[in-house]
């Protein structure tokens, strides 16, 4: 049986485990942070830790961030209220920029781990 | 190497959570983060398409400006909709009206809020409020109240909160019915609680008696009143007599004056019958000038039940049609000044003052105002037979105020709003108890009317009429009110009866605008200190004269091209002052005077003459006032208004001996302002009006992403098209109501969405500034967009 760190390192090696992991990970963290800000950064640290590297993690962290950020406006543009937040001047930067830092942040995580052995 | 770079990594993530958990910046992002910050809850929740209700069934639906068409199986069906709308759409600005007149303000917005809650504790407004609702709550009016409340706290129940709530973190104050009362004292106080006797003593007190009476004449000369033919109109000096005993320092009666309207509120009315129009049926334009705000402070609006059919604008927080029209008539209010307000001096000891023979105690009550992020503070209530008695920097002046007393206007409006002619129209009016009001109405019928709302009290000292600008002696019951009762309800029978207060059936035409109603020789009683300035008035009287004399009737086109003038008297009076006065001027001034020669007066955003004179008048004002005002201690809240500025002779007293400064001629004085005027243009950059004569309508919190939109708009604090950009007043709704058939018009300043997100928040704006409107029709077609269904086990 495999150690959880190996199964991860297999995760993060397999392009297609990768990405459905990835994919569960955004989808968490997207859930966490409609329940408070540091839920991104929660999200950014599982969307990190799919990945092989510390410097691709804090990438996909940061595309975390991204696609929080996208699925934030696109609430308004739902309901209409598109423009409205994006007139809302330094309030909407906090807004965007939360997760994209946030995102970045978590995914440092992977730096902690032990390194794979693709690394 | 590894661990060191974890290390490093480590103490970054930490680092970065951890500033932000322990930092300010948890605020911010526990309220603006996305998708979990409570600010973006406003952007993203709608109103529910079907709420229950139980007061019965309603509908709403809005039209391409988000102006509503509420429609009540009942009364009560309808005023709880009606609330329920309100309250999804201004809940903040409802919130901060109330808080303001409560004296509450200071729990929301911190520091800045405790003078504000001071004064209003003092004059304790709600205690007057709760006085009226006692007296309405068991009418018609009370249960339209009383479900407007419940439908206000469903909305709040329901999350449509104002993003202004997670701003400053506060939650809004449960709406009851004293609050729609509260928003009707705000509105009251604004049009009639005035400081000027105080702010007149104080002058007296500080130029001199004989100054102030030239600078603050009770009457100006003119021949434009409302009712015509009138007589004697000459000018009447004030004559303030400022002893120690009956005056107040500049510092209290400024203090007092910040808690006035802005300078420059009054509005505009006209009705034609149908003798001069070109239908045969009465036309009726309405523009109350009043403060721009953003949200505005009119909401648009169009209310049907049974036997009701009524559309226009209601104050957010009031279930009625203010100024509108229905399917009877239209009507349509502006300031007419009369004198509600007195101010009396005591002899006391602190606790106990004397009242004629009588020793009698203060009724006294400490309270606290809570201050959000700051210390509390404790603010002591004290009330005479007058009513509050105002007290700061070791004064204190005794206040009676009319709009202290319980009165019927909230009923009076409910009426208007179902009434079926003029009869009914009328009956409603004369239980339009406060404030006093130019109300015109017109109806389909052919019917024109004007009539002065308003209880009128009669002053009395030892039972013999008394003159009224100054501060009463009220331990000597000088200026007593007969039938007077502050948080009570008053004895009418002694106040000004109605068949007495100005009021003209049938004109074939009329025009308000603030200006003097009536020659005083023809009323029997006091009415008013004093009145705005005529340039509006006399104009609109002019074009309506001119137009009247001529082969073509007055129609549609021609009423809104009145409302739409820019043409500024003041110009028309001072201009030529300004062409003759020319050989005083350097080649710079001479040459813009000399672009004055050729102007029309017309204050039009892409005139440079208007942008010059606009510019010329501050600048008179400063070099003829600021010396001798500044070594006065006196503000620029005591300056004279324009009418008198324009209207000093040259041999004033202003130029020949001025109470500071040095003597200069009026020329020189002339040529000296055209040069500021001049210098102060260069240094804006402004090239033409538009430049400058922008809308400057601010959000209460005064943030960017909040405040309006800067349009140019033509106009001034003078033309009927008015906007005075100082203070943030002007034409705050404009109706055109026609009975041929047609539709009415109107806008607003803004738009009727009070959330900054909504398409709705400002989008009639520009409309307003280039002088369009707006078609006034309900939407009666379609889906509905909320539904309010009866729930189960409720009233209907």
């Amino acid at each position: 049986m495999r150690s959880p760190l190996a199964t991860l390192w297999a995760v993060q090696r397999s392009a297609r485990q990768r990405r459905a992991a990835t994919v569960g990970a955004v989808l968490v963290g997207l859930g966490l942070g409609s329940v408070h800000w540091l839920g991104f950064v929660v999200g950014g640290a599982l969307v990190g830790v799919c990945w092989p590297s510390l410097r691709s993690a804090i990438a996909a962290g940061f595309g975390f961030g991204v696609v929080a950020v996208a699925v934030f406006l696109a609430r308004f543009a739902l309901v209409g209220t598109l423009d409205g937040a994006l007139g809302m001047g330094p309030l909407i930067a906090i807004a965007v920029v939360t997760p994209l830092v946030a995102g970045s942040l978590g995914a440092a995580v992977r730096g902690l781990l032990p390194a794979g052995e693709s690394e | 190497m590894d661990r060191s770079r974890r290390a490093v990594l480590a103490a970054v993530l930490s680092g970065g959570v951890g500033a932000a958990l322990l930092s300010p910046a948890k605020g911010y992002l526990d309220r603006f983060a996305p998708l979990s910050g409570d600010y973006w809850d406003a952007a993203t929740t709608t109103t529910p398409e079907t709420v229950s209700s139980a007061y019965g069934s309603a509908s709403v639906r809005y039209d391409d400006a988000h102006v509503p068409t509420i429609e009540g199986d009942s009364e009560a069906a309808l005023a709880y909709a009606v609330g329920y709308v309100h309250g999804t759409d201004r809940r903040f600005q409802m919130d901060l009206f109330v808080r303001r007149m409560r004296g509450e303000l200071a729990a929301a917005v911190g520091e800045q809020g405790v003078e504000s809650d001071r004064f209003h504790r003092q004059m304790d407004f709600t205690a007057a409020a709760e006085a009226n609702w006692d007296a309405l709550e068991d009418t018609e009016t009370g249960a339209s109240l009383s479900a407007f409340a419940d439908g206000v706290g469903d909305a709040t129940a329901d999350g449509s909160v104002a993003p202004e709530f997670q701003l400053l973190d506060y939650e809004p104050r449960e709406w009851s019915p004293v609050d729609t009362l509260l928003i009707q004292k705000q509105i009251g106080w604004g049009l009639t609680g005035s400081f000027r006797t105080l702010r007149n003593a104080a002058a007296a007190d500080a130029l001199g008696a004989d100054a102030a009476a030239e600078l603050y004449p009770d009457r100006l000369d003119h021949d434009s009143p409302i009712l015509r033919p009138s007589v004697s109109f000459d000018s009447l000096a004030s004559d303030v007599t400022a002893t120690p005993e009956r005056t107040v320092d500049a510092e209290f009666a400024r203090w007092a004056s910040t808690f006035e309207s802005p300078d420059g509120v009054g509005s505009n009315s006209w009705v034609v019958s149908g003798t001069h129009t070109e239908s045969g049926k009465p036309l009726l334009a309405n523009d109350p000038h009043l403060s721009l705000l953003a949200p505005p402070l009119w909401y648009r609006q169009h209310l049907r039940a049974p036997d009701l059919q009524v559309g226009g604008v209601a104050f957010p927080g009031v279930p009625f049609v203010v100024i509108g029209e229905n399917d009877a008539g239209a009507w349509g209010f502006t300031n007419a000044g009369g004198d509600s307000i007195d101010f009396y001096r005591y002899d006391t000891d602190g606790e106990t003052y004397r009242y004629g023979d009588e020793t009698r105690e203060f009724d006294v009550e400490t309270q606290t105002i809570a201050v959000s992020g700051g210390e509390d503070r404790e603010v002591t209530v004290r009330k005479s037979v007058h009513g509050p008695v105002l007290e700061r920097f070791g004064q204190r002046v005794g206040v009676a105020w009319v709009g202290l007393q319980a009165n019927r206007t909230a009923a009076a409006i409910r009426e208007l709003n179902y009434s079926d002619g003029r009869d009914e129209a009328m009956a409603a009016l004369r239980a339009f108890d406060h404030p006093t009001q130019n109300a015109v109405y017109a109806d389909r019928e052919g019917n024109t009317q004007y009539y002065m709302t308003g209880l009128v009290p009669r002053r009395v000292t030892d039972s013999e009429s008394v003159p009224v600008n100054q501060i009463f002696d009220g331990s000597e019951t000088e200026g007593e009110w007969p039938g007077y009762e502050p948080y009570g309800v008053p004895d009418r029978s002694e106040f000004v009866p109605s068949e007495a207060k100005p009021q003209s059936r049938d004109p074939d035409y009329l025009a308000t605008a603030n200006q003097r109603i009536v020659a005083d020789e023809e009323l029997d009683y006091y009415l008013a200190e004093a009145y705005s300035a005529p340039w509006r008035g006399k104009r609109i009287y002019d074009l309506l004269d001119e137009r009247a004399a001529s082969d073509d009737p007055m129609d549609f086109a021609f009423v809104r091209r009145v409302q739409r003038d820019v043409r500024d008297e003041r110009a028309a009076l001072f201009v030529p002052v300004i062409l003759d006065v020319r050989g005083e001027m350097d080649g710079r001034a001479r040459a813009a005077a000399d672009e004055l020669a050729d102007w029309d007066y017309r204050m039009d955003r892409d005139s440079r003459a208007a942008l010059v004179f606009a510019f010329f008048v501050d600048a008179y004002r400063s070099q003829v006032f600021d010396a001798a005002f500044e070594a006065a201690g006196l503000d620029d809240r005591f300056y004279p208004n324009d009418w008198v500025l324009l209207h000093l002779p040259p041999d004033s007293r202003w130029f020949e001996d001025p109470p500071s400064g040095d003597a200069r001629s009026r020329a020189a004085t002339i040529a000296a302002a055209m040069t500021d005027a001049l210098d102060a243009v260069d240094e804006a950059g402004h090239e033409v009006y538009g430049d400058y004569n922008r809308t400057a309508i601010d959000h209460p919190f005064d943030q960017s992403f909040l405040n309006y939109p800067r349009y140019p708009t033509d106009g001034s604090p003078a033309t009927v098209r008015n906007v005075r950009k100082a203070s943030a007043v002007g034409s705050s709704y404009r109706l055109l109501a026609r009975f041929d058939g047609e539709t009415s018009e109107s806008v607003i300043p803004g738009g009727n969405a009070g959330s900054p997100f909504s398409d709705h928040y400002d989008d009639q704006l520009r409309d307003w500034a280039d002088g369009e409107y707006r078609p006034q029709t309900p939407t009666t077609d379609g889906d509905p967009d909320v539904e309010f269904v009866p729930e189960e086990g409720g009233d209907a």
